[in-house]
């Protein structure tokens, strides 16, 4: 094998950060209610938890984050991210708001890390298992 | 449970489930849970897949010798606790697939069970135990539709490495049947095979286009054969041993 070091990372309040193009209302929610407009309801920016376009949204998002870096999807499973640059190889495999890589070369993880940090909220996942 | 004897296999080799229509009856929901608990542990424990595959069959109305069943499988692994896959870090990474049945396994409807399982160079990556939707009416033809599932995952297989940079061809693919290994290879329409759903003529198809190739392997070393029948201690732990399926107190 190629002696990858694997690392962890998931994202905080993943669906929060999906960008919704639908048009979706919610009723005032207790404690943000509108005393002059009682009646109003909000219309949404963002995806919420519970909402059904939710997790695609935040799929959505997050792909088109890592093909705009330069990742390819993978032909098979659509939640494989790859990355080849000089003869070095990055692989990103998602489920959903857990992310799970590693690469021939640490430098390129490091790299990753710098990137996604800026985009989302993360929290690394202790530990690195070997493989 | 918690004091029971442990037991070296989880199904004994002169297991006999069938639907057992006069035996007392047990709770359903408790069996279910049972099962449903089971069922996850084979995402590590491949060495259960079988015996669970077996006990799962009877979910609808269980009875007392059913539950005695799956209760041996709780013993079994009283004793290997720390028992998992092994995955060493220097392999080389070749692909083959084994697949294996069981003619008739099934006591309730005499349909035959696949058994397939797939090593990347020495280590166990998928593995796969089903009762067939069809009855087949040879040893030759349960082979041959168990062979047509293992293709099926191969491809699979082979599309995802492929997404890793990893391009293989030609993937072995070890079935102990020649009767089987030849309705592969030989695309005629024989007096006992016409029957034959054109579903599982898929495998067919990919052999030619050079995808996968069928070998045959000797009884002794089908590795399948763990995820299609009761084994005895001792082939049981040889097929373990070869499948990595490893107790990590005998590893430092």
């Amino acid at each position: 094998m190629k002696g990858l070091r694997l690392h962890q990372m998931d994202v905080k309040s993943a669906f929060l950060n999906g960008l919704i193009d639908e048009e979706v209302y919610v009723s005032e929610p207790p404690g943000f209610e509108d005393h002059n407009n009682p009646d109003y309801v909000f219309k949404l920016k963002k995806a919420l938890y519970g909402l059904k376009q939710a997790s695609r949204q935040w799929y959505e998002r997050l792909s088109n984050f890592l093909l705009s870096q330069g990742y390819e999807r993978g032909k098979t499973d659509r939640t494989l991210f790859i990355k080849n640059s000089c003869n070095e190889i990055i692989l990103v495999q998602v489920y959903v708001d857990d992310i799970i890589f590693g690469s021939t070369n640490e430098s390129l993880c490091q790299q990753f890390v710098a990137t996604i940090q800026r985009e989302f909220e993360m929290s690394m996942m202790g530990g690195s298992i070997s493989s | 449970m918690e004091n029971c004897k442990e037991a070296s296999t989880p199904i004994a080799t002169g297991c006999y489930l069938d639907a057992n229509e006069i035996g007392v009856d047990v709770d359903q929901t408790k069996f279910k849970q049972l099962i449903g608990s089971l069922l996850y542990l084979t995402t590590s424990r491949p060495d259960i897949m079988f015996g669970m595959c077996l006990c799962a069959i009877f979910q609808a109305k269980p009875k007392e010798s059913h539950y005695v069943a799956t209760k041996r499988i709780l013993k079994y692994l009283k004793g290997t606790i720390e028992v998992g896959l092994w995955y060493p870090s220097e392999v080389t990474l070749n692909l083959v697939g084994y697949s294996d049945s069981d003619f008739a396994g099934c006591k309730v409807d005499k349909k035959s069970t696949s058994g397939t399982c797939h090593l990347l160079g020495s280590i166990l990556i998928s593995w796969h135990n089903k009762k067939q939707a069809c009855v087949a009416l040879s040893t030759a033809e349960a082979e041959y539709i168990a062979a047509g599932s293992c293709c099926a995952q191969t491809i699979w297989l082979k599309y995802q490495l492929s997404d890793f940079g990893l391009n293989l061809s030609k993937i072995p693919l070890f079935c102990d049947n020649t009767s089987a290994i030849n309705l592969t290879k030989n695309p005629v329409q024989h007096s006992r095979t016409k029957h034959i759903e054109i579903r599982h003529h898929f495998i067919r198809d990919h052999i030619m286009n050079g995808d996968c190739e069928i070998q045959f392997v000797d009884s002794e070393n089908q590795l399948a054969d763990l995820f299609t029948k009761p084994l005895n201690k001792e082939r049981f732990n040889f097929l373990k041993n070869e499948l990595g399926i490893i107790d990590f107190k005998n590893v430092n």
